[in-house]
């Protein structure tokens, strides 16, 4: 199957920030919803892997990527499965390397936490 | 002319946005000849609280304008600052001092007024220029542009999490210097965390003689290549904001297991401590999926050239270096918010 691309930075902001709504405009949640899960909802039923691209933001923050990524699993948008099955983050710039690292923590912890 | 008491008789030139005029002044405030956290703490840190707890009354909103003058009759000004003494000023009290006289424009719907604005020093204006004070003030200062010294970055406040003009600064600033872009990454993000900390924490209640804003600059020491980034919030505090977000019980616990101490939120005698556990109490309970942001920034810090993270909240002071040492303070004098600064060597100083 072939991958879906998605670009944080391209398709949704360089300077993702904020975990909620009220934080500010370019949100963790806002990405998530509107953005994030679509794009995996739509992978799944094409039966393709969505490959989420970190590479090319200006900044990341923890309550950014926790709420995007952790809070797929939270949510119970997705189950764990599809998550695993259909979910990749990644990033050709080793300077981002540490933020997928982060951002797969995030979705580790929440899967952990679901599976309790 | 009656002389008042505590007043001098010399006239004085007044600037506001829309007039100069000379004035007598009324109980000149004094500012200490160094402004800078790192040099002149107690009396930086205690003229930036005594200018927010005279101005948060109501009874003085408007002190800082120009006392009615009667047809050609020089009029008098109460309770200006004399800034004439002030030789030198570090970014990130220019930024304290900054954020203070722009809370006081918002909360009076007026300016201050500068006084003998001619004879400021004139490295103090020039950093104050490029950081926008005068803008603030409604004051046009043409200084000449920094050559050698410190290069400052225009502020940048707001009070959501829009980091744009956030990281916008700060990539001027690397690419001015040729920054490294995975250093500016990590300092950005370090940066973004900072705010969003400020947006959770800082301001749970409406206050009117506050604004619920954070204040960002940047600077270079051109000399040194060293890296200044400070964001600063007028909240409630870390050591008081502590037991909101993990619950009173949880805090007496950890602090009198980490440090023997009690804690109480209303006694700034330990808020040196105070700050360093929140620095780690995400990591150290990891009860939460929230709460990641401090130990983040320090876990930024570690991976820094000459990394440095200070953090001044309330009565505390809390210095992280690279190398994982740390300095816990308290102060006498508090500072009536929260003032991260971090640093970073971009370059090798110039032989």
């Amino acid at each position: 199957m072939s991958d879906k691309m998605l670009s944080i930075a391209n398709d949704y902001s360089a300077s993702p920030a904020g975990r909620y709504p009220a934080d500010g405009p370019f949100n963790g949640e806002r990405f998530r919803d509107q953005v994030l899960a679509p794009a995996l909802r739509d992978a799944i039923s094409k039966k393709q892997k969505l490959v989420v691209d970190l590479d090319g933001a200006f900044s990341y923050s923890s309550s950014f990527l926790e709420e995007a990524f952790g809070g797929l699993v939270r949510t119970g948008l997705f189950s764990p499965r599809e998550i695993t099955d259909h979910l990749e983050l990644r990033s050709n710039d080793p300077i981002y390397a540490s933020f997928v690292k982060d951002a797969k923590s995030y979705l580790r912890d929440a899967l952990k936490a679901a599976a309790h | 002319m009656k002389r008042r008491p505590g007043s001098s008789g010399a006239l004085h030139l007044i600037s506001t946005a829309t007039a100069t005029r000379l004035v007598r002044l009324d109980r000149v405030g004094k500012i200490p000849a160094v402004m800078c956290l790192d040099t002149n703490y107690l009396d930086t840190i205690g003229m930036l609280s005594e200018l927010r707890v005279r101005t948060s009354r109501r009874v003085t909103g408007a002190l800082k304008q120009p006392t009615k003058s009667r047809s050609s009759r020089i009029g008098w000004v109460r309770n200006s600052r004399d800034f004439t003494t002030l030789k030198h000023i570090s970014a990130g009290a220019a930024l304290m001092l900054a954020a203070e006289y722009d809370r006081i424009s918002s909360v009076t719907g007026n300016p201050p007024a500068t006084i003998d604005l001619h004879k400021w020093d004139a490295s103090v204006k020039g950093t104050l220029a490029e950081l926008g004070f005068f803008d603030l003030l409604r004051l046009r200062v043409d200084v000449p542009a920094s050559t050698g010294g410190l290069m400052i970055e225009k502020m940048v406040s707001g009070s959501e999490v829009n980091m744009a003009p956030v990281n916008e600064a700060i990539r001027r600033l690397f690419d001015r210097m040729g920054g490294d872009p995975g250093l500016r990454l990590q300092l950005a993000s370090a940066v973004t965390d900072a705010v969003e900390n400020v947006r959770s924490h800082a301001y749970p209640t409406a206050n009117p003689f506050s604004v619920p804003k954070w204040w960002f600059t940047g600077a270079v020491d051109q000399a040194s290549g060293k890296l200044t980034l400070a964001i600063l919030d007028q909240g409630i505090s870390i050591p008081r904001a502590l037991p909101m977000k993990w619950g009173l019980n949880q805090i007496i616990e950890k602090f009198l297991s980490d440090f023997s101490l009690n804690f109480d939120p209303q006694d700034p005698a330990n808020d040196g401590q105070a700050i360093e556990l929140a620095m780690t109490l995400a990591t150290s309970t990891g009860l939460s999926f929230r709460g990641k942001g401090l130990p983040k920034i320090l876990e930024i810090i570690r991976g820094c050239p000459e990394g440095r993270l200070r953090i001044v909240s309330r009565c505390g002071d809390y210095t992280y270096s690279a190398d994982g040492s740390k300095l816990i303070q308290t102060h006498a004098v508090p500072f009536l918010g929260t003032y991260l600064e971090l640093e970073a060597l971009l370059h090798q100083a110039q032989p």
